[in-house]
């Protein structure tokens, strides 16, 4: 199947990241449709373990494509971005080639040509787009420092790279762009503005189910339910960090692994850890939450109170 | 002024998609939504490409192309219920939900609302009348107690001007590498351009460093009683901060401890904010200075402090807990950090002397004793933290 065919509706998307074990609603659907054709970046943000990266590898899957990632740092700067020379191998050939008596010039172009260059991810993104599109993924965008995100801005706009040594290299068709940020910081208007904005949520119980089964398929369909329930009750609690999709993935995995069937005080308290990332969550958890009956047994029990409704 | 169909229904017109976009896109504009041409455009080429009459495709197209903030979400679908919808029954539940709302802490409806008063061009007159920036009279300074009546728009404006006063301190903080004659690591890249001319000999030497690192602000801030009025100012700077600093780090205290960094980072001030009563269970309660103080260099003290960072105490120092602890917990707490920072709100008071227990016990271990009750005094700390915090 041609990639036209594969993103030719918004409908046809949806069918297809549920094909790889995505499941999404319509307006993200209709976000990369409206990307891939109107070759704007994507800019995710949304709470962590919300599902933002996966989207890239999901998208990098249907498109049958390579998939570069970027996972920004503080720090992070043009050279590790984009492309580097390696200069121990330079060296080297220097002193293999010193008894060849070449001109500076000549050592020069050798030097300095595609073999000794080590090409970062947005270089990579760059020249392979000579072939098919790839995905380019900028993970964590808000963990970089506000002048690499000037240095991306003028790369997003048109592709293109200047190395002194070699000359304009330009992408021919511009790759499909995810970024995501955890909002720890605020990015700059100008980046967003040139991407197409999506805010992702926690699911709601409806589609945390379906996640559920779509990507553990073992799992019994009530504790399935079970486990959803209780995820949907304990994002409503206050809590440092709120469990994510990709806990609740963990927690249903791990369940499976210890062969419980049914979700119980004991289950629920070993395996709080997959759940519940801090020390103070999980002290919280046990002194306000769990030691209350009547939230104790709202978290396990409104499984009937749901089936019953 | 609401924004109902009075406002909205003589801005439509029959011309066409493009034409009812781009005064779609004004109207957003005029909400507050900062909407630029290019987006406006990407929405209007991807018309063609939706199936027109799905509402939710269609919805999704405007708002992925002109919204670029989580919480400008809401607003914009309200928004665009009321434009394209004027009929939707979404409204009606809209207009019920306003009227209920309590003035203290708005929500995205009732500060829907004040977006929409301040930007109609009714009162644009007296818009431009308003001063920009918020200022206090020292009237304000002597009637402590009372809660700070701070309208949205002005407290709006005031975060907006703390935010622009932090800016060249977000640009100053990085870990790039930078290069130097001495330093740990070889930087190749400068050393081979330097000895191109001896024929690829290494006769130059250079090195390169990491860029001194951020130092990570902890802010402790007094939530008892007697600090009420000036506590939203300084809260609004440490929000702003931990904006462009995500190291820093937030604690609330009175007679215990509580952490509060997670709330701040909530991108909107109004919500993190919202959220501070419930967090807190003793707020306005009474202060004990030295047991919190305690309890963070036994909890968080390891985890938290280093020889680089700095303390921020926003605290009146009236305390009501045993002064031969608070002694012993600023000491302990010297030692670890870099400066302690002690925001007074009433040392900007004329006449104020630190002669009450907890603050006189304070003194000898404080790097920075600086006033916080106007925003000039903002302006100081913000200023005193730039000069250290690299």
């Amino acid at each position: 199947m041609s990639t036209s065919e594969i993103f030719s509706s918004i409908d046809d998307i949806r069918q297809q990241l549920s094909n790889h074990r995505y499941i999404t609603d319509q307006s993200l659907a209709t976000v990369i449709y409206l990307s891939y054709h109107l070759h704007k970046p994507i800019f995710l943000e949304g709470e962590p373990g919300v599902g933002k990266t996966e989207v890239a590898l999901v998208l990098a899957d249907i498109l049958a494509t390579k998939l570069i990632r970027m996972q920004c740092y503080e720090g992070l700067d043009a050279n590790s971005a984009l492309y580097e020379w390696n200069y121990p191998k330079q060296l080297l050939r220097i002193k293999m080639d010193e008894q060849c008596n070449l001109s500076p010039e000549e050592m020069g172009q050798v030097i300095y040509s595609e073999p000794y260059l080590v090409k970062r991810p947005l270089l990579e993104a760059i020249l392979s787009s000579q072939g098919n599109t790839p995905v380019l993924l900028i993970d964590e965008l808000d963990r970089a420092d506000e002048e690499f995100e000037a240095f991306l801005l003028e790369i997003l706009s048109d592709f293109q790279v200047s190395i002194p040594e070699i000359g304009t290299l330009k992408a021919t068709h511009k790759p499909v762009v995810v970024i995501t940020s955890n909002r720890t910081r605020d990015i700059h208007d100008a980046l967003k503005r040139r991407c197409l904005y999506h805010w992702i949520d926690y699911p709601d119980l409806e589609k945390e189910i379906k996640i559920i089964r779509v990507r553990v398929p073992d799992i019994e369909d009530s504790l399935a339910h079970q486990v959803s329930i209780f995820m949907q009750n304990i994002r409503r609690e206050d809590l440092l960090k709120k469990p994510g999709i990709s806990e609740t993935l963990d927690w249903a995995e791990a369940l499976l692994k210890l062969h419980r069937d049914v979700l119980d005080d004991e289950t629920v308290e070993l395996t709080l850890g997959c759940i519940l990332k801090y020390r103070e969550d999980i002290q919280k958890f046990r002194t306000s939450i769990w030691a209350d009956p009547a939230k104790r047994s709202r978290l396990l029990t409104s499984y009937s109170n749901h089936e019953a409704g | 002024m609401k924004l109902d169909d009075t406002i909205i229904a003589p801005r439509r017109c029959g011309k066409g998609m493009i034409e009812n976009i781009v005064r779609f896109s004004d109207l957003l504009r005029e909400i507050g939504i900062s909407v630029s041409l290019p987006a406006v455009l990407d929405a209007i080429k991807g018309v063609p490409l939706i199936e027109i009459s799905d509402l939710g495709a269609f919805q999704c197209l405007l708002r992925t192309n002109l919204v670029c903030r989580k919480d400008d979400i809401a607003k914009f679908d309200r928004l665009f219920y009321a434009y394209w919808l004027p009929k939707h029954p979404s409204r009606a539940s809209i207009s019920a939900e306003t009227k209920g709302q309590d003035g203290e802490q708005p929500t995205s409806a009732s500060l829907f609302d004040n977006m929409t008063e301040l930007r109609s061009p009714t009162d644009a007159s007296e818009k431009t009348d308003r001063p920009v920036t918020l200022r206090y009279s020292p009237d304000t300074l002597s009637k402590r107690g009372e809660p700070l009546e701070l309208s949205f728009a002005q407290s709006q404006a005031l975060y907006e001007s703390i935010s622009k006063l932090l800016h060249p301190l977000a640009n100053r903080i990085s870990r790039r590498f930078k290069y130097t004659i001495r330093g740990k690591e070889i930087s190749l890249r400068r050393i081979l351009r330097k000895n191109m001319q001896f024929g690829g000999e290494l006769i130059l030497l250079d090195f390169k460093k990491k860029k001194t690192k951020k130092r990570r602000v902890v802010f402790l801030c007094d939530v008892s009683g007697s600090m009420n009025v000036y506590t939203l100012m300084i809260l609004q700077f440490v929000h702003a901060l931990k904006r462009i600093d995500r190291l820093t780090e937030i604690f609330f205290f009175s007679t215990d401890l509580t952490k509060g960094t997670h709330l701040f980072q909530e991108g909107d001030f109004t919500t993190a904010i919202s959220k501070l009563p419930q967090v807190i269970s003793d707020w306005s309660g009474g202060t004990r200075i030295g047991h919190c103080l305690r309890r963070f260099n036994e909890v968080y003290g390891k985890q938290l402090l280093s020889g680089k960072s700095i303390v921020m105490i926003f605290s009146d120092g009236w305390d009501r807990g045993d002064v031969d602890v608070l002694k012993e917990q600023l000491r302990t707490l010297r030692q670890k950090t870099y400066k302690i920072i002690w925001l007074n709100p009433l040392s900007g008071v004329k006449n104020y002397q630190p002669i009450c227990q907890g603050m006189n016990a304070a003194l000898p271990f404080l790097d920075y004793f600086l006033p916080m009750a106007t925003p000039q005094d903002i302006r100081i700390l913000g200023r005193t933290l730039q000069a250290i915090m690299v």
